[in-house]
């Protein structure tokens, strides 16, 4: 059938009802998917909630176990100085308690500014960070183990926790001499450790 | 649907309305000026529902023939040259293929069949194509009454149907396995029905002679004649004519007609008119004899129809998606309000939980992470402790080897620079599997030792000796990875320069040596 053909009259209501009815129509289907989808979202939302709480739930018994199982040791690390605030004080203190003992002939110490400390082995990290302090000791010593000595006190009163990184000794006397003058010479590097928030910036002690 | 069935015979329309499955009783328009003005008001004030146009005249033409098995466009080609050739005006002509020829190349057998004087239709059509009424098509009353024989208990190749219609006229169709070849519309003498019972006999017996000179029945078969008509008249045929080896003679009755034709109650006429139109009504076949041109307006009626189904089944559907996009919704309201409930639940039974526990400086996980990270430090705590002790031992059988210089480091990396030494590329430390701290991650320790022969009585020989002894004695302590003589008393190597005075006093015998050693793990405390 040709365009020329078409009785537009008998089709005209037709058309127009046609038209009426995709607009109506397709308005529905464009109002009620709206409708649909802002619910299914609110419901996607409140059920990934609902996970997240019963999951948080669950965990609640898990979390007592780990409170009685680290807290403790958490708490007696804070205690020893190694979370927390550093004790830079203690230390100087314990240095020279220990030198007093000892008598060495010379013992100088340094301590470099805190630094935020990146290991070279796997270290486990939540929101506590590890920080560390550079302390250098100049020691004049009677006898190399006067070091360990040394290294021992600080062991078992210093507040805090140490790892030496570098040392050196050089003998300068051969033979028993005057004990104010020093047979072997030492410079070390410790690196004392601190774990704690980073926006913990406490004054040290 | 309402439609309607205009019977035109005999110079005169019937109009039929189909309603609830039936036909009702007719309105009759003659054909002569009152009646058309009649039939123009008639269209123009009753529903515009669509015309099925029924002709039954006597200037309608059978042709059979054959024609070239074609299909397609070749086929409707073909057929509308042959009708063209074959009738003089083809306006009203229609073709259909009855089956193909058994022999030869197997030509497509069809019957062409045409009305010869459009003009008796032409002032109906006017008027229906006037006001705009949906023609549905013009249909041949022979044609339509395939329907019919198809319906009756026919079980013979060769029928003949005779009929008796209200224009007067006895129509006799020739079916050969029910596909009509040929009708002949004969006026009756008008008188009652002895006189009718003879004039359709006698008719009967010509048509036959007339398909035996056509050689469309077979010589040793009788024709069986199927004729439909009031039960007198069919009293009548069988009183005059009993069956013989040419004609047998099927007898129906109207009433009995009708019923096979799927018409309900009392038949009420003595003619047949009313079975075809109904049959025509219900069956709704395709046109046959109008034009596309005259069909326009019914083309208009279906495309309109399909047009208002399409927005009412849009609508429907429209309708029927969005009320399950509402159910559904309501449904997903209904259960995020329970998710949330469910969530207040649980949020209240943790905090009644949390309010259990210590007041801690931070979540459990990371009290947890933070004391396993203090556990790691301690792991990977050092002092140069274990290399004093690994060079003590080694000094045990030296007495004469002197260290005068130790440098130490700690390291995960055994080929730390260290010293004025770099280790060789390819020094592989002996193991790594011992030396793994808690982790599994090694820590070494590292020195570089300068010491000398002392007293040194200026044999190299053995000085030299017992450098390489004292390495030799370290390298099987435990836990030493590598032990590296870096210098020795005297470079006796061929690329060095080599200097000296024999008669002089014996000098120094200084050596230096790189030792590593694998770190015992810490101990936690």
């Amino acid at each position: 059938m040709k365009a020329a053909d078409i009785d537009w009259s008998m089709l005209r209501g037709a058309l127009i009802g046609l038209a009426i009815a995709l607009v109506v129509g397709i308005a529905m289907l464009v109002a009620s998917y709206q409708f649909y989808e802002s619910a299914d979202r609110s419901l996607k939302r409140a059920q990934s909630q609902l996970r997240a709480s019963r999951a948080k739930y669950r965990t609640v018994d898990e979390q007592e176990a780990m409170i009685a199982t680290f807290y403790p040791q958490f708490v007696a690390l804070e205690g020893k100085g190694i979370i927390g605030r550093e004790r830079r004080l203690d230390w100087i203190e314990n240095l020279r308690r220990a030198d007093e003992n000892l008598k060495l002939p010379r013992l100088g110490y340094s301590i470099e500014g805190q630094e935020p400390f990146t290991a070279s082995f796997p270290l486990a990290s939540g929101v506590y960070r590890p920080f560390a302090s550079e302390m250098t000791l100049s020691l004049g010593l009677l006898h190399g183990q006067d070091l360990f000595d040394l290294l021992a006190r600080l062991d078992e009163n210093a507040q805090g926790l140490y790892s030496v990184d570098r040392c050196t000794l050089v003998r300068r006397l051969d033979r028993p001499g005057n004990p104010r003058q020093s047979h072997v010479d030492s410079d070390c590097q410790l690196r004392w450790y601190t774990i704690k928030k980073p926006g913990d910036e406490g004054a040290t002690s | 649907m309402s439609r309607r069935v205009l019977f035109l015979a005999g110079g005169r329309l019937a109009v039929y309305h189909w309603s609830g499955g039936e036909l009702l009783d007719p309105l009759w328009f003659g054909a002569d000026e009152d009646g058309l003005t009649e039939f123009a008001l008639y269209l123009a004030h009753a529903p515009h529902d669509p015309v099925y146009l029924l002709v039954d005249v006597v200037e309608e033409e059978f042709r059979e023939e054959s024609i070239p098995h074609v299909v397609g466009g070749d086929r409707r080609a073909l057929i509308r040259t042959r009708l063209n050739r074959l009738f003089r005006d083809p306006t009203y002509s229609y073709a259909v293929v009855q089956g193909r020829e058994v022999d030869g190349r197997r030509d497509d057998q069809v019957l062409f069949t045409a009305l010869l004087r459009p003009d008796l239709l032409s002032p109906w059509i006017g008027q229906i194509a006037k006001h705009k009424i949906p023609l549905a098509g013009i249909y041949s009353l022979p044609l339509v009454s395939e329907t019919l024989i198809k319906r009756m208990p026919v079980e013979t190749d060769h029928a003949l149907l005779v009929t008796l219609q209200s224009s007067g006229g006895l129509r006799q169709t020739f079916f050969n396995r029910q596909r009509v070849k040929l009708s002949r519309l004969a006026m009756m003498p008008p008188g009652k029905t002895p006189g009718q019972a003879s004039y359709v006999l006698g008719e009967i017996e010509k048509i036959r002679r007339y398909l035996n000179s056509l050689r469309q029945l077979p010589h040793d078969s009788p024709l069986d004649v199927f004729v439909v008509g009031t039960g007198p008249l069919l009293t009548d045929i069988t009183r005059q004519s009993p069956d013989s080896l040419t004609t047998r003679h099927h007898l129906f009755e109207l009433d009995e007609v009708a019923q096979m034709a799927g018409m309900k109650g009392a038949y009420g006429s003595e003619y047949s008119d009313r079975i075809f139109a109904h049959l025509l009504a219900k069956k709704r076949l395709p046109n046959q004899y109008a034009p596309p041109s005259q069909t326009r307006h019914n083309t208009m009626y279906l495309a309109r129809i399909g047009l208002i189904a399409a927005s009412v089944l849009f609508v429907v559907l429209s309708l029927f998606i969005s009320g399950s996009n509402v159910v559904e919704s309501v449904l997903a309201a209904a259960d995020t309000e329970s998710a949330k409930q469910q969530t207040v639940f649980y949020d209240e039974r943790y905090e009644i939980a949390r309010k259990r526990m210590p007041k801690i400086p931070a979540e459990p996980q990371d009290i947890k992470l933070a004391v396993e990270m203090a556990d790691t430090l301690r792991a990977f705590r050092t002092t140069p402790r274990a290399m004093v002790m690994t060079l003590s031992e080694g000094l045990a059988d030296f007495e004469l080897l002197k260290l005068d210089n130790i440098e130490w480091v700690a390291s995960t990396d055994p080929n730390t620079f260290i010293g004025r030494h770099r280790p060789r590329a390819n020094g592989q430390p002996r193991s790594n599997a011992a030396a793994g701290k808690s982790d599994g991650t090694p820590l070494y320790q590292i020195a570089h030792i300068k010491g000398s022969v002392d007293p040194f009585n200026g044999d190299y020989r053995a000085a030299l000796a017992m450098v390489r002894e004292f390495a030799a004695a370290l390298r099987v302590l435990p836990d030493v990875e590598t032990v590296d003589v870096v210098a020795l008393p005297l470079d006796i190597g061929s690329d060095s320069a080599l200097r000296g005075d024999t008669a002089s006093q014996a000098g120094s015998a200084p050596f230096e040596l790189r030792v590593v050693i694998r770190d015992k793990p810490h101990e936690s405390s």
